[in-house]
């Protein structure tokens, strides 16, 4: 085989596109492509940019304010900065509804991993149960994954939810607050985990804790969710580049792919894209495709292709994304003690809570607070602001954050399709999700099981504080062109080898083709399916 | 960087109300320069069409720090979404990210938990007496503006 066209340069396409090519094929990635701003004083702390840089407010809020966060039902603890709008741009030509959901979409180079907290998850054999795929098989392409991007983590009490490898590095070193957390834990470990069948462990994140394979260790600047400056917590813009490099490698970007068309045998001949600099239709043909535009995209090509080819307007069941819960907490005890906000700025530490059926595992985060937009979390107390901002600051080095998952699961109510645009050759995406009516229950335990372990580790939940988050929040979309080991020829399914069971040389390669979707982060799990799936090539 | 000399009186007057009330000081002229070029984001609609309670929280503000903190007070609890809050919430946020204000903000209070548990009490006893008073000052007019915005 020669020919690939990967379209899109998220964590699925450079990860694929990388493995394809040390197998010797040539790849060419077709992509919109959204790039970012370059960093700007990569050497300067949180701290240091504010007066360093000639119009830190304009750097951290947006020329017109478009960073800050204003009240509203249930708004988040914190927001994307200006520096990260990038990512998720929608380009023109792209339209999408929803229903019980609001989604992201992402057409960065790099995709969403361009602003994620890192979090690198291997599932387990129950995670993997429904996927169609060997064990074995999937933790040999993980510890390939986690030899390229580098994972800092430790054997720890996780290890019973998601396989520990030889292959990871040093964790970082703990801040205060996480060490206070961790040290506690491991005084009332026996009773957290006998009562509660809560564990807790270092978070395993994609951040260098040393050089590492080009890319700098983390400098502690604080700066963390407007963009690592030096690369220190991966991005799969790092795996493009390291494509780039190779000679059999071609990187298209500028250009939104519509849809392909299919010959009279059922293979894709060409796709069919817009260039987005003058709107001109631009064609390349394919001899492999393999779609890795992320979950709503990639069903969308797919779902217009087929419009385009035959008039109907055909559903995909099965649209899953993880429920998330923001629960904030105080820890009392490091009032009146310092902070270092040049430091690490996501989550250290991580925790598990067991359920009797192994694939219900909750999952959770712990962020302690250090450098941090403040004003979203001032005006969330029931305080003016004055008194807010006195409060805040008197507790500030014991606030924390636990970002809690749910798993889902694949349900037909939950599903994608299209709606034409009148007057015009385009198409809506068409989102509906339906809660599943079991979540609400399990939230609840969950939250109950995490505030108990909360209150055990010496914190306090302050009370209506708990933000449910939308779904499509989370952007861990999946499961609408799902793996199966059976499938009729023709369906909306793809063979364990990611090969669509509808179009003959199409691949589906990134979160759409997830037959389940457990709580963790899913993020390094595309990574490792979609290195899995270009060795099968 | 725009001039302070450019901004209109009422919006300058407005930020400087407002710093007074959040941090004790004068804006800066780069603070009132981010504040002029932001403000749209944070304003809801022209301030004549608003209703009576969140005209009557803006011109309550605008008068010094103590009434502003009532209105604020009252606007956390009653009107979260006001106009006055949201460019309260601008100012911080500017404040937050500008040079002197960020240091002082983005900083934990330090010393002994006893100390700081007692100014977080004393703090918290006179958000509560602003709120007592905002309520007193605010309620009637609140519930004029519900009555006359009522549909007939």
């Amino acid at each position: 085989m020669s020919g690939i066209l990967v379209v899109g340069s998220g964590a699925s396409g450079v990860h694929f596109a990388l493995t394809a090519l040390e197998r010797g094929h040539q790849v060419t990635m077709l992509d919109v492509g959204h790039e970012g701003p370059a960093p700007v004083l990569p050497d300067a702390s949180f701290d240091q940019l504010k007066s360093r840089l000639p119009d830190p407010a304009g750097y951290f809020l947006g020329a017109r304010g478009e960073g800050v966060v204003y009240p509203a039902a249930g708004s988040a603890y914190y927001g994307h900065p200006p520096s990260k709008h990038y990512v998720f741009d929608v380009p023109e030509g792209f339209a999408a509804s929803a229903t019980a959901m609001e989604p992201h979409f992402s057409f960065a180079r790099g995709g969403f991993a361009e602003a994620w907290t890192a979090g690198a998850y291997a599932f387990n054999r129950f995670d993997l149960e429904d996927f169609p795929v060997e064990y074995a098989v999937m933790q040999r392409c993980y510890a390939q994954v986690a030899r390229r991007i580098g994972i800092g983590a430790l054997r720890d009490d996780l290890e019973r939810f998601m396989p520990f490898d030889e292959s990871y590095l040093q964790p970082l070193p703990l801040d205060p607050h996480s060490r206070w957390l961790w040290d506690r834990y491991h005084e009332r470990r026996d009773r957290l985990n006998r009562k509660l069948r809560f564990y807790l462990g270092r978070s395993r994140v994609a951040t260098l804790s040393e050089d590492y394979a080009g890319r700098k260790a983390c400098s502690q600047l604080g700066r963390c969710l407007w963009g690592c400056p030096t690369d220190s917590i991966y991005g799969p813009a790092v795996t493009l580049r390291e494509c780039q490099a190779k000679p059999q490698f071609r990187y298209v970007p500028g250009v939104l792919v519509r849809y392909f068309e299919v010959n009279e045998s059922g293979r894709i001949g060409k796709l069919v894209a817009r260039r987005l600099a003058d709107g001109a239709a631009v064609e390349f043909q394919a001899e492999v495709v393999a779609l890795a535009a992320g979950t709503l995209a990639t069903s969308k090509l797919v779902l217009d292709s087929v419009y385009r080819r035959t008039g109907q307007v055909a559903v995909l069941p099965g649209l899953m994304d993880n429920r998330q819960v923001h629960v904030p907490f105080l820890t009392p005890r490091l009032i009146g003690r310092g902070i270092e906000t040049a430091s690490y700025q996501f989550h250290h530490l991580a925790f598990g809570i067991e359920r009797n059926a192994p694939r219900d595992y909750v999952h959770g985060q712990i962020t302690t607070l250090k450098a941090a937009s403040i004003h979203p979390i001032v005006q969330s107390l029931p305080l003016d602001l004055r008194g807010a901002l006195g409060v805040f600051r008197a507790m500030r080095a014991g606030l924390g954050v636990v970002n809690l998952n749910l798993p889902d699961r694949r349900r037909s109510e939950s599903h994608l399709t299209l709606r034409p645009i009148p007057g015009t050759e385009d198409t809506e995406l068409v989102i509906r999700y339906v809660d599943d009516p079991g979540e609400s229950a399990e939230l609840s335990f969950a939250v109950g099981i995490l505030k108990r372990a909360l209150r055990g580790l010496g914190c306090f939940v302050p009370p209506r504080m708990t933000r449910i988050r939308p779904k499509g929040a989370s952007v861990h979309y999946a499961g609408t062109l799902p793996m199966t080991v059976e499938g009729g020829k023709g369906g909306f399914t793809c063979a364990p080898d990611g090969k669509s069971r509808g179009f003959e040389n199409l691949y589906i390669v990134d979160g759409a083709s997830f037959p389940s979707l457990p709580a963790k982060n899913l993020t390094f799990t595309l990574m490792a399916n979609a290195t899995r799936l270009a060795e099968g090539l | 960087m725009t001039r302070v000399n450019s901004v209109r009186p009422a919006l300058l007057a407005e930020c400087r109300a407002l710093c007074r009330y959040l941090i004790d000081a004068d804006p800066s002229e780069y603070v009132v320069s981010c504040y002029e070029r932001a403000w749209q984001s944070a304003a809801t609609a022209t301030e004549h069409v608003l209703p009576l309670i969140d005209r009557s929280l803006l011109r309550m503000a605008r008068v010094g720090a103590l009434p502003a903190r009532m209105a604020d007070a009252y606007a956390r609890m009653f009107r979260p979404s006001a106009p006055l809050r949201r460019r309260l919430i601008l100012l911080l946020a500017i404040l937050e990210n500008s040079p002197p204000s960020a240091a002082r903000l983005n900083s934990a209070m330090l010393g002994r938990r006893p100390a700081i548990g007692a100014g977080m009490a004393a703090t918290m006893l006179a958000s509560a007496v602003c709120l007592v008073a905002g309520i007193m000052l605010l309620g009637p007019l609140h519930l004029l503006s519900l009555l006359t915005s009522r549909p007939r």
